[in-house]
């Protein structure tokens, strides 16, 4: 459990209240108020919590934590009001059967609980001075210091091409890369040096033995262990000035528009099509820049896909993914690890361009990389007139199962009337909270718009096809979605 | 008979066992000439799935061949 603690925290007691006799290790984190941040002296400490908030975001990482690394219990207080040098700020305590989930459990919740737990704390320095409030999760290296004269990015802001400005753009920028593979460790690696301030890291997988010949940030000791997790911890050791925050799903997912649609620019390092096209689409239709990449054998391409340039979109040039089994990924047609290396590279140095600005040359155009004769081919692009990009025929794999592009599905079906499309008979076999929709069999449909005034609308049937129907037949008519799923998935977003 | 000058990318090389090549053929547009090719290394895409490039530019296959045109034969690409 989680809890908040307004007077001095006693590590015999706390670890008492985990005992248990199913229990093998117990491993526990004590964090202290020091006596300086940087060069300051300080003599103690505030912390100030949003409680409430604070109770539910601390208790659901607890619980997290807990299924996660299969934990027998976890028990977490932070302190919260006035504190003294050497007083226990936070008491992390983890109890498995084992000693090595206990460890990374412990460890984990304490990264997560920096980042995530709405706490602010103010210093008081012992010569005076004005003491301020920070996050809590803010270290002494990332609150005090201007990127442009931060010594970690010294030899990068003495190019012209970065300068003071160009550095604080960096700072100021969110990346999203997808795959922590062979791609997205290199890229990562260097745009967290690079100082790009916010980078996300969306991947569902596990590593895998087969992976670490290529996927560079990873260890031995680490197969089994979440890729996006492990890559974030690596790169938060890399750069401390910057926020990494790692997403342990496949992007594919519902949650991809709203996940592309909070950053600058995604990076795409998958190694799927049918992932290569969700992305793309998702970015296209967010209007987010997209750099992607691609490698087979000892060869890879890279494109930077950006909805505001006139050479198009992906589907432009290959419209659709080839059937399954054609064309061989790593695992099928084998990978020399440098080969994503060398791309992934290719992939940070496009993004730092699209970020502090100017020229990017693979916005038009496809770079074609031949490791093997060291021979690079750029190959222009441009768009295609009959494309889905240019309009006309919805988008054939719309991410939020929207037929109308530009809307999240949470959001829109947090406020949305969602109706139901389908026959009487359709309905019997239905849990209640479907047949307490609101109902609209086909012979009714010329009259929905007047049945149901309220806005926005979004209509559901078994697999999709007559909510396209029957908005084509009202003629598109505006605030109407058409969802293009079974009707029993949206209960995910309910 | 046109002279061309070919290079190979990904699969395609793989299959067709080399990256570039030098030959003579008496297609008339790119998807002919892809279409024989097919035939002679075992490709297994067919035309309507891989993309060519002429000086440097994604053309469409239906482009005429002309006499020393400097082909390049791409197909999609998703390892990582």
């Amino acid at each position: 459990m989680f809890r908040l603690a307004a007077t001095p925290l006693d590590p015999s007691r706390l670890s008492h209240e985990l005992k248990n006799p199913r229990a093998g290790a117990l491993a526990t984190f004590e964090g202290w108020v020091r006596n300086h941040d940087d060069a300051r002296a300080v003599d103690g400490l505030e912390y100030e919590a949003f409680e409430s908030m604070a109770e539910s975001v601390g208790q659901d990482l607890v619980g997290q934590a807990i299924e996660r690394f299969s934990l027998i219990d976890a028990l977490v207080v932070h302190r919260i009001g006035r504190t003294e040098v050497g007083d226990l700020a936070i008491w992390v305590g983890a109890t498995a059967e084992h000693r090595q989930e206990a460890f990374l459990a412990c460890r984990w919740i304490m990264d997560r609980i920096k980042e995530d737990l709405p706490i602010w704390k103010r210093e008081s320095y012992t010569k005076g001075g004005e003491a301020t409030w920070v996050h809590a999760g803010a270290s002494s290296l990332s609150h005090s210091e201007d990127p442009a004269t931060n010594p970690y990015y010294a030899r990068q802001v003495t190019l012209d091409w970065i300068g003071p400005a160009g550095q604080r753009k960096l700072a100021q920028s969110r990346v999203l890369v997808i795959g922590a593979g062979g791609l997205g460790c290199p890229a990562l690696q260097y745009l967290a040096a690079a100082g790009v301030g916010t980078l996300r890291i969306c991947d569902g997988d596990r590593i895998d033995e087969t992976n670490l010949h290529r996927q560079i940030l990873f260890s031995a000791h680490e197969i089994g262990q979440n890729k996006a997790e492990v890559a974030a911890e690596r790169i938060r050791a890399l750069n401390p000035h910057i926020a990494v925050s790692a997403i342990a799903d496949a992007a594919t997912g519902a949650r991809l528009p709203e996940l592309v649609t909070e950053v600058d620019v995604v990076l795409d390092c998958t190694d799927s099509f049918e992932a290569k096209y969700m992305i793309h689409d998702a970015c296209w239709q967010a209007g987010t820049v997209l750099v992607q990449a691609a490698v087979y054998q000892l060869e890879g391409q890279i494109q930077v896909i950006d909805p505001r340039a006139e050479a198009g979109c992906f589907r432009c040039l290959w419209p659709e993914a080839p059937p399954s089994g054609c064309v061989g990924n790593c695992a099928e047609a084998g990978v020399l690890g440098v080969t994503p290396g060398l791309l992934g590279l290719y992939q940070a140095i496009e993004t730092l361009k699209l970020l502090v600005g100017g020229e990017n040359s693979l916005r038009d155009a496809t770079l074609l990389v031949d490791v093997l004769s060291g021979r690079t081919q750029r190959i222009l692009r441009s768009a295609r007139e009959d494309c889905v990009c240019r309009g006309g025929t919805p988008w054939p794999n719309t991410p939020d199962h929207l037929l109308f592009p530009g809307r999240g599905a949470q959001e829109l079906l947090a406020n949305a009337t969602v109706i139901d499309l389908r026959e009487d008979h359709e309905r019997l076999q239905d849990p209640e909270w479907i047949r307490a929709l609101p109902h609209l069999p086909r012979a009714m449909w010329p009259a929905l718009l007047r049945e149901f005034p309220e806005r926005p609308l979004v209509l559901c049937c078994a697999a999709g096809l007559r909510s396209r129907e029957c908005v084509d037949l009202l003629e598109h008519p505006p605030e109407v979605y058409a969802w293009t799923r079974p009707i029993a998935e949206i209960a995910r977003y309910r | 008979m046109t002279r061309v000058r070919l290079q190979y990318f990904a699969a395609l090389r793989e299959h067709a066992g080399r990256s570039e090549e030098v030959l003579e053929s008496s297609a008339a547009t790119l998807a002919d000439l892809y279409e024989e090719l097919r035939l002679r290394h075992g490709f297994v895409l067919d035309a309507s799935r891989i993309r060519a490039a002429v000086s440097e530019r994604y053309v469409p296959l239906e482009t005429p061949l002309t006499e020393n045109m400097q082909i390049t034969f791409i197909p999609p690409v998703a390892g990582g």
